[in-house]
């Protein structure tokens, strides 16, 4: 079955060149049939074919151009994410240039520089989501004024693709994470690692670190003694995320408290803590990087509810609620 | 691209533009010449400092001078309100590029280079213009489409990147070219609807006949290979109607030491209907011919001699006593059909009056001498004609004689000249002989075609004979050598085809681009119509035909896309071939395996140990690889060609 070629859902717009152009094309198409002069006619025809085959090359390359969504890295709500486009321009003759891709979801235009025809290319490009959640991206825009610049051409494309965006941290972070649950003390491990207690003494082997040089005793003994110290165990933070709304709260206050847990929860994890989430959708344990993903996606995820869980009954969790503390403990 | 080029090739696709303005008469060279050099002193002065000094108030002053100047202009200097908007133009196209390094005004200046480009074009008639047309057209192009990236990039607010514009301006190019000559014919062509203007025809050249002959004055005959006609005539004709005669001018009275056309030059318009007049009786056997000519000052006709009518002009009027033909209107292309008999009976009486030519006694004894017993103005003729013609002495260049030689001379003394003294002695010795005779002036045999299939006619052609009255009807006599005659110099082969392939292109260029016009139109599309009628009309055997030809060349033409595209395929691959492949294949040959896995250095030591006297080469394309592969720098042109010498030199090895 024949495939049925797209349509071109766009707008064509004279750029301030063009309109000149079409503006001499005019006067020589004027003077032409005036004069019947045959080289005018023929300057005529040219600029005929220059309007004609501009329209086409940038219609036709345009009308088969299609964007996809291919990754992008840890994508925050309000910050610029780093991610991944690819672009197709299916057309079996125009190569396009210049074709800038707008974008709700892009930080600023993205520039195709040159898409030639049956290739594909991956372009970097600066994402920006203003609400965290899961996001289907649905349409694009692409603008282009290749080859000549007389005409302004744009097309809707659906923008295949998805995105977990994870809650937008807050700027700086509130006194609240900053407080001694974060900054409290380690507990000791009696196993040797990166840490700040010294757990035994030995000889300088070559290609150790001169920081780990204990200088007092080198000194004492005559000779280079290297400290080695003992690993620090992360202390485990627990953390609840209340989702349900009480009546008078408002969308806002709940971002708001979805932001303050992440932002707690992002610091914590850069300390090394452990964290466990509680959330109505379940409970996640995990530290170092390899939590942050499923711990923000369970953020990025939650969604305002009817009805709470119970008072939450461990006072060493951080509760996040929107609830008053007669219903629930909050942060 | 950089600012530095875009502005200089900014500046000249401007200068470009006004080039044809030299070769025109629309505007003098002065103002060209200036506009050239204000251009070139800007441009050199992007190229020394850069950034050009910037003076706006110098500009803006000179902007406001040339306001008073233009009408100064108008009035006394160019006197034509044309010319000096023509200047002016000029000037707003020197302006805005002077304006270029503190104003951001490249669309202006864009547009002024177009209509720089439009008032070339409207000026010129000459093929070049094509040429022309292409290398402006490629030029702006390619500026466009800088513009057009500039423009995108700068909506984000990125620092502007190069962009490749030869080759995608080339493909615009032919496209656009493609497109146009599909477009060309079908423009609508209504003839000077608004305000009259001037239609292009051949009026680019006149004929060159003189209008009188004055033996007094030094005459000069330059190879002028400029085409006057061409014409059309049947294989069977031929025989009966050449060498051509094309009559342009007619000498039939002497005053004042000139000769000239007959006192009677009123003109009266020619008998005819439907667009066909008739000129003459024909006597005699008959055929017909096409002629597309030139035009002259006079309008006037070149009609062969034997013509008794002419068909496909409007209206046509006759100079009455000389035989001659006029157009009456100035229209469009100058292409005509003429009926043609072995002689012809004028249509009405004429009144035929002998030559007064003061004769000394020494050339009337001599004419007398030389008709003998002849009784007949025929008999008279034809020996006077055989005299000259074998007793005297043929000079092509006048300038030979070294001086002006009256016609009595040429009989008793000199004894040489060229065509026009031929023409006047026989003619003088006929009036004194008492029969009717006449200089014609015209042109003479011309070039047989083969690519054509038509005589071409040139300015080099010119020639003068004698047309004699017997009592009846004007015949024609010349008394010139044959052999001797415009067009009887043995050409080689080479140069006759040659000079009928460049006479194709030109007759092409005239009749099918230059001198294109409605009736071509509406001929065109009615042929196309009528084919489609007869085909659909005759059914079977002519759809069958036309099917079987198509396919045919359907067929043909696929086999022809096929080996092209088959080449170009071969010829992308090698291009799109890697150094590292060319490099491997090569080294195959040679009997040297070496694969993608394989390091520079395995790669050199491999070769080195089987091939020592390829090591050096080799070990300059790995390195030049790597570098080209992974280092963000780059490879300089001149590392590049060290490497494709490389890369051949191995090549050569291998074979």
């Amino acid at each position: 079955m024949r495939k049925k070629s797209p349509e071109f859902n766009g707008v064509v717009r004279l750029t301030r060149i063009g309109t000149g152009y079409l503006a001499f094309t005019l006067v020589i198409g004027f003077a032409a049939i005036n004069t019947g002069n045959n080289s005018l006619y023929i300057g005529l025809a040219f600029m005929l074919g220059g309007l004609l085959i501009s329209g086409l090359a940038s219609k036709g390359g345009l009308k088969r151009i299609e964007v996809e969504f291919v990754s992008v890295d840890e994508a925050w709500a309000g910050r610029p994410a780093h991610g991944i486009l690819r672009a197709t321009n299916s057309s079996r003759i125009w190569n396009v240039r210049d074709v800038l891709l707008i974008s709700d979801e892009l930080e600023k235009p993205l520039l195709l520089p040159l898409l030639q025809r049956g290739d594909t290319i991956q372009r970097e490009a600066r994402f920006l989501f203003r609400r965290r959640g899961r996001l289907q991206f649905k349409t694009a825009s692409l603008y282009t004024r290749y080859p000549f610049g007389l005409f302004n051409k744009k097309r809707r494309v659906s923008f295949v693709g998805e995105a977990i965006v994870y809650p937008a941290l807050l700027e700086p972070p509130l006194e609240l994470l900053t407080a001694d649950v974060l900054a409290g003390e380690m507990e000791r491990t009696e196993r040797l690692g990166p840490g700040s207690e010294i757990h035994a003494f030995r000889e300088y082997i070559r290609g150790d670190s001169l920081k780990q040089v204990h200088w007092k005793k080198s000194a004492s003994v005559g000779r280079w003694i290297m400290k080695q110290t003992e690993t620090e165990s992360t202390q485990t933070i627990e953390v609840a995320v209340d989702t349900v709304m009480p009546p008078g709260a408002t969308e806002e206050e709940f971002e708001r408290m979805i932001s303050e847990a992440a932002t707690y929860l992002d610091l914590a994890i850069a300390r090394r803590l452990e964290v466990v989430l509680h959330t109505p959708a379940g409970t996640i344990r995990g530290g170092g990087d390899a939590a942050r993903r499923p711990i923000f996606e369970a953020l990025a995820l939650l969604e305002p509810a009817g009805e709470g869980w119970g008072r939450w009954s461990d006072p060493q969790t951080v509760v996040f609620s929107l609830r008053r503390s007669s219903e629930s403990l909050t942060a | 691209m950089n600012r530095l080029r875009r502005e200089l090739e900014s500046i000249g696709i401007t200068a470009l533009a006004a080039v044809p303005l030299y070769f025109t008469a629309a505007v003098g060279w002065i103002p060209i010449a200036l506009f050239h050099l204000s251009l070139l002193g800007l441009a050199l002065s992007w190229i020394i400092r850069r950034e050009p000094a910037q003076w706006p108030r110098l500009v803006r002053w000179l902007a406001y001078a040339y306001l008073i100047f233009f009408p100064i202009d108008a009035i006394f200097l160019s006197k034509s309100l044309i010319e000096s908007s023509s200047n002016l133009l000029l000037f707003i196209g020197f302006y805005l590029m002077a304006e270029a390094p503190w104003e951001s005004n490249y669309t202006k200046r864009l547009l002024i280079g177009f209509l720089l480009f439009v008032a070339s074009i409207a000026t010129a008639t000459d093929m070049s213009i094509v040429a022309f047309i292409v290398v402006f057209a490629f030029m702006m192009f390619r500026q466009l489409i800088q513009v057009s990236h500039a423009s995108s990039v700068a909506l984000i607010d990125v620092k502007e990147l190069e962009t490749p514009a030869n080759r995608p301006a080339i493909f615009y190019l032919v496209s656009t070219a493609l497109i146009a000559i599909v477009m060309f014919p079908f423009l609508p062509r209504v003839g000077t609807p608004m305000i009259r203007g001037t239609g292009t025809s051949l009026d680019r050249a006149a004929t060159g006949l003189s209008d009188s002959i004055n033996f007094d004055e030094t005459r000069t005959i330059s190879p002028d290979p400029q085409v006057v006609a061409r014409v059309w005539m049947r294989q069977e004709s031929v025989l009966f109607f050449t060498p051509l005669r094309l009559r342009g001018t007619v000498y039939d009275s002497f005053r004042d030491g000139e000769w000239r056309g007959g006192t009677d030059r009123r003109l009266r318009a020619a008998r005819g209907k439907l667009g066909t007049f008739y000129v003459a009786r024909p006597v005699g056997v008959r055929a017909s011919a096409t002629i597309q000519q030139v035009r002259s000052p006079e309008q006037r006709l070149l009609l062969p001699s034997g013509t008794f009518v002419v068909s496909g002009v409007p209206e046509i009027f006759e100079e009455s006593r000389s035989g001659l033909y006029r157009l009456s209107a100035h229209s469009g292309s100058l292409e005509y059909r003429v009926g043609l008999s072995y002689q012809t009976d004028p249509i009405r009486p004429e009144v035929v009056k002998l030559l007064e030519y003061p004769l000394s006694p020494e050339v009337q004894l001599f004419s007398r001498q030389v008709a003998g017993d002849a009784v007949t103005p025929r008999e008279i003729a034809a020996k006077i004609e055989t005299y000259l013609a074998t007793q005297f002495q043929y000079v092509a260049d006048p300038a030979e004689l070294g001086r002006a030689v009256s016609v009595e001379e040429f009989l008793l003394s000199e004894r040489r000249g060229h065509c026009e003294y031929f023409a006047a002695g026989m003619v003088v010795m006929l009036s004194h002989l008492g029969v009717p005779a006449r200089i014609v002036g015209g042109y003479y045999g011309g070039e047989w075609n083969p690519f054509t299939g038509y005589f071409v006619v040139r300015q080099r052609d010119a020639h003068a004979w004698v047309e004699i009255h017997d009592g009846q009807r004007w015949l024609t006599y010349d008394p010139s050598p044959a052999d001797l005659r415009p067009g009887s110099g043995g050409a080689g082969a080479l140069s006759v085809y040659a000079s009928a392939a460049r006479d194709s292109v030109e007759f092409f260029w005239d009749r099918y681009i230059l001198t294109f016009g409605s009736e071509d139109q509406v001929t065109l599309i009615s042929g196309a119509l009528t084919a489609a009628r007869n085909a659909r009309a005759s059914g079977g055997e002519l759809v069958a035909s036309v099917r079987a030809m198509v396919t045919l060349q359907l067929v043909v033409l696929t086999v022809l896309a096929g080996i092209l595209i088959f080449l170009t395929a071969i010829w992308w691959r090698e291009r799109r071939l890697s150094m590292f492949q060319v490099m491997a294949r090569s080294l195959a040959r040679l009997g040297v395996e070496i694969s993608a896995a394989d390091t520079p250095d395995e790669i050199v030591h491999r070769v080195g140990s089987t091939r020592p006297e390829l090591e050096r080469d080799v070990r300059n394309i790995v390195d030049v690889y790597v570098r080209e592969r992974f280092s963000a720098a780059g490879l300089t042109p001149e590392e590049r060609a060290a490497a494709r010498r490389a890369l051949s030199s191995l090549a050569s090895a291998s074979r």
